[in-house]
């Protein structure tokens, strides 16, 4: 797996002495709270409804079991004994006191993190899809390609005033997990017909206010320009990009105000003069970087395990575990293991020390010391043996991180909403846990099948509401919460915006609301038809029906 | 969660709110000048020019680097416990509502 190099190892200490300064200048008052923000923000620091929070960077959401008990460490060291992870592959501590972060990052260093671009109007921490190195689906492993413009990207001096933040993801595999279509750029990894594999480029997708999926403006990228494309996209963006109004600084609106296919031409004009120039990755560059991906020695193994079968045979729990939670391995004898952070009645995404610490010791006993984050809000264990998954499976149910709801109702995403979060108009984890209780039946939420929740708190979308095949926004109606729900959105390769089924719904009422939803859709649906497939045959209005008829 | 405070007749009763500097805490400025964590020992007023000097307080503490971020927030006094208008400063004074662990300082102790 990957280790900063050198350089970043310099540069990570080097900002971290200076942020000790900082901060140690703000309380002495050299630094007035005006001065201090940005500096802190450039270090992940927010001020949020309750305390600080700080946002540390999980570059594309890997990590090792050592990084995995730092973060346990620091949960349980500095701030209340838990983190929240987050649709952005990032961890989120949401009560550390201001004094002790120089020493949290500090620590972080020690195992090459730290938190730098999670804020500001920089290129974020770069996304990718959380099965990666692992699924069968992949056609290469898309971190490799994040870690090179993680490397190009990082304090680029032209890109680190951008007229709003950028956001990249990556996907190595035709099924999006990492919704591409609804980042700045996306990246798809693909196959032209020589057979050379190369990149997909979409641009200007995103959530927020204006919600648009992005636009294909390459269909074939060769490797070697990755970097000299991205470039020429980001430098047309920098130069037109509006600066003068915030919701309108996003590329996508650019895209929109300019048109994509002349959009596109400005990016090849623009990219005549990079392409071929020092940004070029030679074929040995793209090779040195692959080697921090270099798959692990996987044992060649049959493709079933006696074992195993026989545990999903009697125990019924463990089958249906294995059902919703373990994925197809690209190497045979192997599985990925999804590990549910939304058990019934908790807060989506957050973890104790003690989870994360057992997680470590999973990661580190049978998953090549590897652990993944998904923008979903789960982790994942990338390398299991089939042959292991019972005894993965015992120790999760021990930590209550064995709840078998990948994919299905109860696996929400929600933002922090109006619990934490200073911009919000409603709370959203309150909502996720009581919809969670609703349909505590387990049984009952494999029957439903994937359906996808997303909640967001106010409509900045950080909870991805939009693309929710049901879609949660708080609304303030008066100083009350209020609900409008949206449906058939969808992040994968089928991405789409959801649309509002009608008037918004007290907090008292959105889970019912929620159930008659379900309720229509297990009436209407055929067969094992999913819930957008039944939603793009019958339409809203039988949804609608229900939903307000009763009012 | 309990339902919002009836909106009282104008002029509001306020509090001034802020964060410690050095912990991050959700505080309120008391009438001795002191920052609590409890809403109900804030010093309260429904008289703007009185609002508007516990706010120039507050803005000698941020000068003196105890606190950051002050400002009123609106709040209702039912049978002498004070509770805030929106829920969002409800929960700001009481803590998130996800975990009763997560609680930091109950409105009512
Ligand atoms: C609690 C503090 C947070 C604040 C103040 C905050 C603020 C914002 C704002 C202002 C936007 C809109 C940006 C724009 O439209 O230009 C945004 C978007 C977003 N945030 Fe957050 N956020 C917070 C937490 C989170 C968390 C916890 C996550 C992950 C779960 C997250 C993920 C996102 C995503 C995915 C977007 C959508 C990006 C897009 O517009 O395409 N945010 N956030
Ligand atoms: S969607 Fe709104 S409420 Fe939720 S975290 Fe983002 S800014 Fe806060």
């Amino acid at each position: 797996m990957y280790r900063y190099d050198e350089f970043d190892s310099a540069f990570v200490k080097q900002r971290v002495t200076q942020f000790r300064g900082q901060v140690a200048r703000r309380l002495a008052g050299e630094l007035s709270e005006d001065e201090f923000k940005p500096l802190r923000l450039m270090n992940g620091l927010y001020l949020q409804l309750h305390a600080y929070m700080l946002r540390v960077a999980i570059p594309y959401g890997t990590l090792s079991s050592r990084q995995m008990r730092k973060l346990a460490h620091i949960a349980r060291t500095y701030d209340r004994g838990y983190g929240h992870f987050t649709t952005r592959q990032n961890i989120q501590y949401n009560w550390p006191k201001l004094e002790d972060v120089p020493e949290i990052l500090e620590e972080l260093a020690e195992v090459e993190m730290h938190a730098i671009q999670t804020s500001g109007n920089c290129i974020r921490n770069v996304t990718a899809d959380h099965f990666a190195g692992a699924s069968a689906d992949e056609i290469e492993d898309p971190r490799i390609y994040a870690e090179i413009i993680r490397q190009w990207s990082s304090l680029h001096p032209e890109f680190s005033f951008l007229p709003r933040k950028f956001k990249i993801a990556i996907t190595g595999a035709p099924n999006d997990r990492a919704a591409v279509r609804l980042h700045d750029i996306g990246l798809q990894l693909c196959r032209n017909d020589a057979g050379a594999v190369g990149f997909e480029v979409i641009v200007g997708g995103g959530q927020g206010r204006t919600p648009i999926i992005g636009t294909t403006i390459r269909k074939f990228l060769p490797k070697a320009h990755l970097l000299s494309y991205l470039e020429a996209i980001l430098r047309v963006y920098n130069q037109l990009g509006r600066r003068d109004n915030l919701y309108k600084a996003r590329i996508k609106i650019l895209l929109q105000q300019t048109g994509a296919e002349a959009f596109a031409r400005q990016v090849e004009e623009e990219w005549v003069h990079l392409k071929d120039g020092a940004l070029t990755l030679p074929a040995e560059e793209i090779e040195r970087i692959e080697a921090y991906f270099a798959p692990p020695a996987f044992e060649g193994l049959p493709p079933s395990d006696p074992a195993f079968d026989v545990r999903r045979f009697e125990d019924r729990d463990f089958a249906r575990w294995v059902r919703s939670n373990v994925a197809a391995h690209k190497q045979s004898g192997y599985a990925i293991v999804s590990i549910s952070l939304k058990p019934e009645g908790e807060a989506p995404g957050d973890a104790s020390a003690a989870q994360m610490e057992a997680v470590a010791d999973l990661a580190e006993a049978y998953s090549f010391d590897e652990v993944l984050v998904s923008h979903e809000q789960n982790l994942v264990l990338p390398h299991v043996k089939l042959s292991d998954l019972p005894k993965v499976w015992d120790k999760l149910v021990a930590f209550g991180l064995a709840t078998p709801n990948i994919g299905l109702v109860s696996d929400i995403i929600a933002c922090p909403g109006l619990d934490y979060c200073n911009l919000a108009n409603a709370r959203s984890i309150p909502v996720a846990q009581r919809i969670s209780q609703r349909f505590r039946d387990l049984n009952r939420q494999h029957e439903i099948g994937d359906l996808k929740i997303k909640i967001s708190g106010c409509i900045n979308a950080c909870g991805h509401h939009h693309v929710g095949h049901i879609g949660i926004l708080g609304v303030d109606k008066k100083g009350e919460e209020f609900y409008q729900i949206t449906l058939g959105g969808s992040a994968d390769e089928n991405a789409a915006i959801g649309k509002i089924v009608g008037p918004a719904f007290s907090y008292d009422d959105v889970v019912d609301a929620v159930d008659s939803i379900v309720d229509t859709y297990l009436g209407l649906r055929q067969d094992n038809e999913k819930f957008n497939d039944t939603y793009a045959r019958v339409g809203i209005t039988p949804f609608k029906e229900k939903l307000y008829a009763a009012a | 969660m309990p339902q919002n405070a009836k909106t009282p007749k104008a002029p509001a009763l306020k509090a001034v709110t802020a964060n410690r500097l050095r912990e991050g805490d959700v505080v309120y400025l008391t009438g001795s000048g002191l920052w609590s964590p409890w809403l109900n020992q804030a010093a309260v007023s429904d008289d703007a020019a009185v609002q508007e000097a516990l706010l120039q307080r507050a803005e000698a503490d941020v000068a003196a680097r105890k606190i950051v971020a002050p400002y009123l927030v609106e709040l209702a006094e039912v049978d002498g416990i004070l509770r805030p208008l929106s829920t969002r400063e409800i929960i700001r004074a009481a803590g998130p509502t996800v975990r009763a662990d997560y609680r930091t300082a109950p409105l009512v102790a």
